[in-house]
Order: C-alpha cells, then sequence, then structure tokens
C-alpha cells in the first residue's frame, strides 16, 4: 500500500474507532451472553417447551427449530437473526458515516483536493468499514469458540468459523451497497436507508417465503439465504453462497466507485 | 507560456439554478489574483471545480495546463477551502503531519516557519479553536508545500488585523517566490493590497476584470466639497449634473457637500468655477466603492436600475 493510501486508512480506522469499539464490545458481550446461558439451558427443558409450542415452519422461520441441540441453540439465538442483523446494521451505519457522512459534512473537501485519487480515498474508507467488520466478526468467532470449548458444547469449530464467515460477508454486502448509494450522489440517509432496507428485506425473503410454496423461489434472491440458508454451522462454508456475497459485493463497490469519481463532490 | 488558470466559457448549473455563466478567466503565471464577488456569486463554485471537486456543466477548466480531477495536477495546487472542516480529534500538528504524509512532504522547514509566524501552537486540539485558528491551519497546509499555485477560498475570514497583515506579506513572499496566487474575498480592501488583477463576480458572470489599477480608476470618485459661508448650496443643479450620483449633504444646515462622480472630472470643476467654495477633497478611490457599482446594478431600487429613466440618472438628492 503506497503512503497516502496507509495514511487514509490509518485515519479512517482511528475515526471510527470508539464506534468500532462500542459495536465489538457490544456484540462480543451478546455472544458471551447467549453462549454462558446454555449450560443452564440445557439442564432445563426450557428450550423444548419455547419450541413446542410454535409450529415447525415458524420455528423454522425463527432459526429455532433445532433449539435443543448445541448448534440449534446457538443457531436460533444468535446466528439465525441476532448476529447477521447487528452486524450489518454496524456494516451500514459505518459505511454511510464514513463516505456519504463525511462528505456531506464537508470533511473530505480538503482530502479530496489533495494529490490523491477520489476512488482510492474512498475504496480506502470502505476497505477501513471491512477492516472493522472482520475485526468484530473475529473477536465474536474467538469469544463463541472459546465459550464452545469450555462449555464443551457438541458444536464443530469449523461450523462456528464457517458461520463467522458467512455472516461477516453478508455485512460487507450491505457495506457494498450503502457505499454504492453513496457513490451514485445520493448522500448518507439515501446510504442508510436503502442498505438498511436491502437487510431487513432480506431477512423477511429469507425466513418466510419458505413458509409457502408459491413464495418460496423468492427466498433465493435473499443474501440471507446464501449467507445462511444451508446452515453453515452445521454443515460447513457454503462456497457458492460465499462465492455469490463476493462477486456481488465486489460488482456494487466496483459500480460505487466508478460512479464517485464522475460526480460532484457534495458542498458543506 | 501556458497560463496557470483557464477557463474557458465555463458554465455550472445546479438543477434549474445556474450558479456560473459562461465564464471566461485567465490566470497568468507570478500573479495574485484577486477573484471578488459578494456571497453567493459564484466564487466557490468556481474554485471547486479548479480543484476538480465538480466538474463543468459545460465550458472547459484547465488548471496548469491539465484537467485538475487529475491527481497529480492537485500536487501542484495549494488549496484552502471556503468552508474549512478540520478532524477534531487531532492536534494541529497531527493534522500538519497528516496532509504533510498525503502530499508527501519530506521538507518540513517551512510548515514549521509558517507555523511560528502565524503564531500556531502545534499541540493544540483541533476541537475547540475559534474559526481564525482553524483558518490558520489551513492556510499553513496551503502554503507548506510551495506549490506553483495557491488557490485561497476566503483566506482572511476571521482572522484578525494583526494575522491578516502576516497573510498579506506571506501572499507576497509567494508571489516574490515565483508562486502564484487566487484568493477569493468579498470584502475587497483586504485583497486590494496585494492583488496585481482582480475579477470581479457577480451573480454567476464576470462583471469586471483587470489590473487593480485599472479597476480603481474606473470606480467612480467621491468629491467632498466645502461652499464658502454664505454661498447657496446648489444640490439640486449638482445633482444634475452628469455624471454625479449619490449626492448628499453632510449635515442638514452645513456647506459640505459629497457626492460620487464617473468619468473625467472636468463638467465638475467648470460648474465649481462659478462658485466660492473653501475645499474640495478626491479621497483616492478604493476598489469598495468600484465594487460597490457592480453590486448595485443588480438591486433593484438602486441607483443603477433607476439610471434608465432618464430624469434619474443624476440619483437620489439628500
Amino acid at each position: 500500500m503506497s503512503s497516502p493510501s496507509s495514511e487514509i486508512f490509518r485515519r479512517g480506522v482511528q475515526i471510527q474507532k470508539r464506534t468500532l469499539i462500542a459495536w465489538s464490545a457490544a456484540l462480543v458481550l451478546l455472544a458471551i451472553s447467549v453462549v454462558g446461558a446454555w449450560p443452564s439451558m440445557e439442564e432445563s427443558d426450557a428450550l423444548e417447551d419455547f419450541s413446542s409450542g410454535i409450529s415447525p415452519e415458524m420455528a423454522a422461520a425463527f432459526g429455532i427449530d433445532q433449539i435443543s441441540s448445541a448448534s440449534g441453540y446457538l443457531k436460533g439465538n444468535l446466528y439465525a437473526v441476532l448476529l447477521p442483523l447487528l452486524l450489518g446494521l454496524m456494516a451500514v451505519t459505518a459505511t454511510a458515516a464514513l463516505t456519504g457522512g463525511d462528505e456531506e459534512a464537508g470533511r473530505l473537501e480538503l482530502l479530496l483536493a489533495l494529490p490523491v485519487a477520489r476512488r482510492t480515498v474512498f475504496l480506502v474508507r470502505f476497505l477501513c468499514v471491512t477492516f472493522g467488520l472482520a475485526l468484530t466478526s473475529i473477536l465474536v468467532w474467538l469469544s463463541v469458540y472459546g465459550s464452545v470449548v469450555s462449555f464443551d458444547m457438541d458444536v464443530s469449530g469449523g461450523g462456528v468459523a464457517a458461520v463467522t464467515l458467512t455472516v461477516g460477508l453478508l455485512a460487507v454486502l450491505h457495506a457494498g451497497v450503502a457505499y454504492a448509494v453513496v457513490g451514485f450522489g445520493f448522500g448518507r440517509g439515501p446510504a442508510l436507508g436503502v442498505a438498511a432496507g436491502v437487510l431487513v428485506v432480506g431477512y423477511l425473503l429469507h425466513a418466510i417465503a419458505p413458509m409457502s410454496d408459491s413464495l418460496e423461489p423468492l427466498a433465493n434472491i435473499s443474501p440471507w439465504e446464501w449467507a445462511l440458508g444451508s446452515d453453515p454451522l452445521l454443515n460447513g462454508v457454503p462456497w457458492g453462497g460465499v462465492a455469490l456475497l463476493v462477486v456481488l459485493s465486489a460488482a456494487i463497490v466496483a459500480a460505487g466507485t466508478y460512479a464517485v469519481d464522475r460526480r460532484d463532490v457534495k458542498n458543506a | 507560456m501556458t497560463p496557470l488558470i483557464e477557463c474557458t466559457d465555463v458554465t455550472k448549473k445546479f438543477g434549474d439554478f445556474t450558479a456560473l455563466s459562461r465564464l471566461n478567466l485567465t490566470v497568468p503565471q507570478g500573479v495574485v489574483y484577486g477573484y471578488l464577488g459578494p456571497n453567493g456569486a459564484g466564487k466557490s463554485t468556481t474554485i471547486r471545480m479548479l480543484m476538480g471537486l465538480s466538474r463543468p456543466t459545460s465550458g472547459q477548466v484547465r488548471v496548469l495546463g491539465q484537467d485538475p480531477t487529475d491527481p497529480e495536477v492537485r500536487r501542484r495546487i495549494g488549496y484552502l477551502p471556503g468552508e474549512l472542516r478540520l478532524d477534531e480529534r487531532l492536534t494541529i500538528g497531527q493534522t500538519l503531519a497528516s496532509w504533510g504524509r498525503l502530499r508527501g512532504l519530506t521538507d518540513t522547514a517551512y510548515r514549521d516557519e509558517l507555523v511560528q509566524r502565524f503564531g500556531i501552537d502545534p499541540s493544540r486540539r483541533v476541537r475547540g479553536l475559534s474559526t481564525g485558528n482553524r483558518r490558520k491551519v489551513g492556510l499553513v497546509g496551503a502554503f507548506m508545500a510551495k506549490p506553483e499555485l495557491l488557490i485561497l477560498d476566503e483566506p482572511t475570514n476571521g482572522l484578525d488585523p494583526l494575522m491578516q497583515q502576516v497573510f498579506l506579506a506571506t501572499v507576497e513572499e509567494a508571489r516574490d517566490n515565483g508562486q502564484s496566487v487566487l484568493l477569493s474575498s468579498h470584502i475587497l480592501s483586504e485583497v486590494e493590497r496585494v492583488a496585481d488583477l482582480v475579477a470581479v463576480l457577480q451573480g454567476g458572470r464576470l462583471a469586471a476584470s483587470g489590473p487593480t489599477q485599472e479597476l480603481r480608476r474606473r470606480a467612480s470618485q467621491r468629491f467632498h466639497i466645502t461652499f464658502a459661508e454664505g454661498e447657496d448650496v446648489p444640490l439640486a443643479a449638482l445633482a444634475g449634473l452628469e455624471g454625479a450620483s449619490d449626492v448628499e449633504r453632510r449635515s442638514p444646515e452645513g456647506q459640505v457637500v459629497s457626492l460620487a462622480w464617473a468619468g473625467s472630472p472636468d463638467a465638475l470643476l467648470k460648474f465649481l468655477a462659478g462658485r466660492r467654495i473653501t475645499t474640495l477633497t478626491a479621497p483616492e478611490p478604493d476598489l469598495e466603492e468600484a465594487f460597490l457599482e457592480y453590486y448595485q446594478r443588480d438591486v433593484p431600487g438602486s441607483r443603477d436600475a433607476e439610471a434608465e429613466e432618464p430624469s434619474a440618472a443624476a440619483g437620489p438628492v439628500r
């Protein structure tokens, strides 16, 4: 990495340092408290009772269909909804703030007038977000895996790694959506709205479409389905889904970068 | 020699609003160029295009002979934005160091000298700095790499008079060093001292441009006339003279009359030759006055708007 790029990267990380620490701490805490509750849950039959009143379809929609097994418990309480949703929101808000937000506040004005290509500034800032997501994902992974080992849960280490990867990539994709919206000049607000909308609609398609035969094919257009449809915690990395997430992320980031180079920088 | 800045028929529209209309601007090398106009005239719009931050709707912008959206051109330019937003988390020293790294600046001797000259404490945090102090940091950033061209948008905004002098001296030093400076301002007197050339922008159009001296000559001249005791003060007659405007009595029954005069003072002197006067003074015209003339053209009900009617050509008589 050439010197201006590393400088932009360093500054970008420095800017989001506090929010990054807060998100990481919150998600690690969430992961630890979810896993930490397992031993007492396992002993009582609370989990059986919890899911027994719900139809199997509904249970599948919320990811709690196998909640009484260790991996089912982890999936239902962490990886099916909560973690991807929160990590996705972190991705979206961080990207919108670091690109569109800073641009609209006039904080990029001087940076973009320096001898640095505009696409470099935006791409490196996207990289800062990706770095933050990776860091948070790794921390969550380590805390889950550590707890799994110490509580001797019947969950494969490879499965935890696989689901961490797909959830992380799902978040990167949504960061890419926010980035592209900013790239095309719609600003921070629309970037937040569109990317959060894609996140929520994607979840609904993934969770609800399978309940109806006529809607079921729609689930396949949901990025959530690509990331979590094959249950990576049990079945390992879904390489097709991973490829789809990576390629689509790369494509929308490239489009956003192409657009940002050809538009006017917003005035504070 | 290629001009440092060349705008050819540059138009910039924001939706239906035309911020800049067919602007032609040439800034030669080794000059200080004053880019003047009231707020909203299109100065910052021009400057942002010069920095490659936005593109013209039509026309062509060339800086140092190249398209300024090319980052390599910007290496040779120092820029101070009109709206300067610094990173609040850094100290002044960290801010300048970061800009230096982004520019690939290795020789920091001049930077340190500027820091001293502007009286900046590098260890202070940006958060809590006044507008003027932020501006000083921005100025050091613009000047520190000794770029061929400096583009400064409202550089004196918020600077106290002492710092304005330091700034003007730094501009003069840069020019003597062969650098060129484009500085925008809505306050003429700030620019008048250092600018070799000026352009006056109004409502997105170039209202006037040329050597500062010449613009000053074209400016209307103000005369103060004291009529002798007992002499009738011929206010109406003065106001009726071709070339006179803004004729006013200094005090209600006083003998002192002040008026603005455009063109050769010949007719005024001939008129006054028939009266007894005790003093006639004509202060050095400043650009402020020339400037106001351009402004008032577009202001409804102003002197020049009324000039459409022949009888009102002399302007209001008070």
